[in-house]
């Protein structure tokens, strides 16, 4: 356990000072070394964090937190907060996460970033970014977690953004960065309402005095924590930042969009576990909010277009999931599908890239097809994050997935479990709809995408066939009743003694949910492979709950409406008119047109006529004797 | 006796008057001799005002102004004389260079 | 007998000042401001200051306003036109003070209490001498530089460039 101590800081420490050796070498270094320090520092994270790991493991169950303080942060007044780390089974398993798909995309980037500029940048952003979630998921308290959070939201928006040349880029991470400040405001209020109750911000502290509080209080806390969830990890309503954040690098929206940032939200909820336990309200919220965002974002994502994009909704579907798990108790359950997750969806976005490295940039489906033979190592392994992600077994979806709808089951809702096994249906058909669209059938592209067609290098294959093996095995940690992964995260989360259940009902469903999932893998065959011209016809005409669901219920022209003109219109009628110029500046400027119209005006005076000027010396020396002697005069 | 009032009363006129006549005169140098006159004024006071105290405190001080007032008119007279070559006018109100 | 003379005296040098202050030309005028001095020398005699009257002939009357005249006569300068037409607007502004000023004397020399009289030192040579060279030995030498420094100026500004 003494090395840990001593290594733990390392693990965030490295890829930081990585990122600053690229930001300020970068462009010396070259394109090569610079992938390949940032690749080695993560690498170097990856191997501490499996250390770490089996340091934890091999701990007795007891003794399985390992906390180094940094610093003493913050000490005003009565208010404290430590920089501290902490390394438990749950901060354990999400550094492994972070750190080891973290690794694999960035070699992965080496490979599809060749030829762009600016390299350093981009590797020294990443960096920066895996720094900071590991800040955030190491963290031992909330006040330094959030530090993290923000972190990661800002190489969010510096990532995304990273063409900057591009108008939809910056906007983009603009819009980014905004709707999750919008989040951070929830969040930053119950940081504060945590200290105001709990007296602390520390995990270890306040958290078992959770019984002690009143359940309304807990609610509040729980609620208002939660909105910064529901910002970082897109839930509805705030989801409409992720779909736009595609426009960054491809390798940029499966590190972030997919694996790990967008999982902070989850994670945070896992980690305050035993305050959600006690805090009813907020945790239905949880669920509900979960469960309508799995479904919704289905069913959006079934009339996407652009590849990226399908991904995009899938991810805030799966996120759904995600808290659809907590909202039922079943927050293991919840992390054992962020970590299928984390390496089924980065392969999808991975394999997405390889695509659009092979078509030169083309990201709209109904251009593609055909390409299976042409990329043969990223059509196998795009089918098998395809089924993973529907839920076929022996893949790691199905095991997470089942394991959260079973919760939902079990402990009695019915609706949350309604809801999320019509998604999982929608997710095999959507997913079915772009393997088709994608890979089989003819090729419907351009002549200039036709040309560009070769397989990608090894340093993007490898990257593959890392996380198709990672989504192929990594469901056995969570084999129903001997879930390896349950028992492992036990200490850290809030553990409800589950309700009674039938082992026949349980397995039921789980067949069911293969039906489920195979039925709508083959519904997509069926529907895409019997009609090849479907996709033109759909592209030209598209119906009324096409144009509905393609727009994503028209959310983001909602949110335009009500929000973003009017504050636009505010900041440039009122603030920028009125207040800024007229105010401000006329005010400022007043002052200077009165002097120069005084001096103006006094000059005038100077009109070089002795005379006057004697007049005026004279009556002023009579003006002041005469004030001299009447003064005397009246005074005696 | 001639009280010191008297002397004061002379020496107020004698410096009204040339007061009068720096204001009234256009030609530079008899505006520079009413100066002077209104100098010898104020000489006249502090020499009654010797007279009134009983030390020569008064006295010494007019004698110094008499020395500024010759060194002034030295100087002056020879601007006066500079600006007559220069501008070939000794009207003061021609001498506004120096308006706005 | 003192008084006539005091009343004599004080009566040229007014006469004179007002015909400096109101002479066309410059001549006149720097003529008449010589019996002026002159005649306020007779009255710094009067008051004790032999000393001073003296000097006043001497340099003031003898000196400063000879350079006066020379000045005037290398000028060559003509005479004015008339009074109305010299002073324009401000005459009657001008005037006002003035008179507002013998106003003035007058209120101040009502409340004032009669001034003593002291003739305790006379203002002779030896006594003048004497003081200027003791009390006000500073500002004597002081007047020596500046008179060279108005030497050196007066030579500089009148030199033919």
């Amino acid at each position: 356990m003494g090395n840990a101590s001593r290594l733990l800081p390392l693990i965030p420490l490295i890829p930081g000072i990585s990122s600053l050796v690229l930001a300020l070498f970068g462009r010396a270094m070259g394109r090569a070394w610079a992938g390949r320090l940032a690749s080695g520092a993560v690498g170097a994270s990856l191997v501490l964090a499996a250390i770490g790991f089996a340091d934890v493991t091999g701990a007795a169950p007891g003794q399985r937190a390992i906390t180094v303080q940094l610093f003493e942060w913050v000490a005003a007044g009565s208010f404290h907060a430590r920089a501290a780390l902490v390394l438990d089974p749950l901060s354990s398993i999400m550094a492994l996460v972070v750190t080891g798909v973290g690794f694999v995309i960035h070699v992965y980037s080496q490979g599809y970033m060749v030829g762009e500029r600016d390299i350093g940048r981009y590797f020294s952003y990443l960096n920066l970014f895996i720094a900071f979630m590991l800040l955030l998921v190491l963290a031992e308290n909330l006040l330094f977690m959030f530090v993290g959070w923000e972190g990661v939201g800002l190489c969010s928006y510096l990532l995304i953004g990273f063409w900057f040349e591009r108008e939809t880029a910056n906007a983009a991470g603009m819009k980014a960065f905004i709707v999750n400040r919008i989040g951070d405001f929830g969040f930053l209020i119950g940081i504060l309402m945590t200290f105001v109750v709990f007296g602390t911000v520390s995990f270890a502290e306040f958290l078992p005095l959770v019984p002690t509080q009143d359940a309304r209080v807990l609610n509040a806390i729980g609620i208002l924590l939660f909105v910064g969830a529901i910002g970082k990890s897109a839930q509805i309503p705030l989801h409409v930042w992720l779909p736009d954040a595609m426009v960054g690098p491809t390798p940029v929206s499966a590190l972030i969009h997919a694996a790990t940032m967008v999982t902070a939200g989850v994670y945070m909820v896992a980690r305050t576990a035993p305050l959600y336990a006690e805090a009813p309200m907020a945790l239905g919220l949880v669920g509900a909010i979960g469960a309508v965002t799995a479904l919704l974002a289905a069913t959006i994502a079934l009339a996407q277009e652009d590849l990226k994009r399908v991904l995009a909704y899938s991810t805030v579907s799966q996120l759904g999931y995600m808290f659809l798990a907590c909202g039922v108790g079943a927050f293991s359950a919840a992390i054992f599908h962020l970590v299928t997750h984390a390496f089924f969806k980065a392969l999808l976005f991975l394999c997405a890239g390889s695509v659009m490295h092979a078509l030169a940039g083309e990201t709209n489906i109904r251009k593609m097809g055909g390409l299976r033979e042409r990329l043969p190592v990223t059509y196998r392994t795009f089918v098998m994050g395809t089924l993973a992600l529907a839920g076929i077994p022996p893949f790691a979806g199905f095991f997470s997935k089942d394991e959260a709808l079973w919760s939902a089951f079990r402990e009695g809702y019915f609706l949350l479990w309604a809801a999320g096994l019509a998604g999982a249906f929608l997710t095999a058909l959507y997913m079915g709809r772009l393997w088709i669209l994608v890979f089989e059938g003819r090729f419907r592209g351009g002549s200039e995408t036709a040309q560009a067609l070769p397989e990608s290098p090894p340093s993007m294959t490898w990257p593959l066939w890392a996380l198709a093996a990672g989504s192929a095995v990594v469901g056995f940690i969570g084999i129903p009743h001997h879930s390896w992964i349950e028992t492992f995260l036990a200490p850290s989360l809030a553990v409800r003694t589950p309700r009674p259940s039938s082992m026949y009902v349980e397995a039921s469903l789980m067949i069911l949910n293969v039906v489920i999932a195979a039925g709508g893998l083959l519904l997509a065959r069926r529907v895409y492979s019997a009609e090849p011209g479907l996709p033109e016809t759909m592209a030209k005409e598209p119906g009324r709950l096409h144009r509905l669901l393609r727009e994503g219920y028209g959310v983001d022209a909602l949110y335009d409406v009500l929000i973003v003109r009017p504050v636009l219109l505010l900041s440039r009628v009122v603030l920028w008119r009125a207040v800024d110029r007229s105010l401000v500046d006329g005010s400022i400027n007043g002052w200077a047109r009165l002097v120069r119209v005084g001096g103006e005006g006094l000059r005038l005076s100077q009109s070089g006529n002795l005379r006057l000027y004697l007049f005026f010396l004279f009556a002023g020396v009579m003006a002041l004797l005469g004030w001299m002697i009447l003064g005397t005069t009246w005074a005696s | 006796m001639i009280p010191v009032q008297h002397y004061l009363v002379v020496s107020a006129l004698l410096f009204l008057i040339g007061a009068t006549g720096v204001f009234f005169h256009r030609n530079l140098v008899s505006i520079f001799l009413c100066v002077e006159l209104m100098l010898n004024a104020v000489n006249l006071t502090l020499v009654a005002g010797s007279r009134s105290v009983g030390n020569l405190e008064g006295q010494a001080l007019a004698l110094l102004v008499i020395v500024v007032a010759a060194a002034e008119a030295a100087v002056g007279l020879a601007i006066l004389i500079a600006l007559h070559r220069k501008r070939e006018t000794i009207n003061v109100d021609d001498q506004n260079l120096l308006r706005y | 007998m003192e008084s006539v003379v005091f009343y004599f005296l004080a009566g040229v040098s007014i006469i004179m000042a007002l015909v400096v202050a109101g002479s066309r030309r410059p001549t006149y005028g720097a003529l008449a401001l010589i019996v002026c001095f002159c005649a306020v020398a007779g009255l710094y005699a009067l008051s004790g200051a032999t000393f001073l009257a003296a000097v006043q002939i001497i340099v003031y009357a003898g000196a400063v306003l000879v350079v006066f005249l020379i000045v005037i006569m290398l000028l060559d300068l003509r005479g004015e036109t008339s009074f109305k037409e010299r002073t324009g607007a401000l005459r009657w502004a001008a005037m006002l003070v003035g008179v507002m000023l013998l106003g003035l004397m007058g209120i101040a020399f009502d409340g004032l209490p009669s001034l003593p009289t002291d003739e305790g030192v006379a203002g002779t040579a030896a006594a003048m001498g004497n003081f200027l060279l003791t009390r006000y030995l500073v500002p004597f030498e002081a007047t020596a530089i500046l008179i060279l420094a108005a030497l050196v100026g007066a030579t500089w500004l009148a030199r033919r460039s």
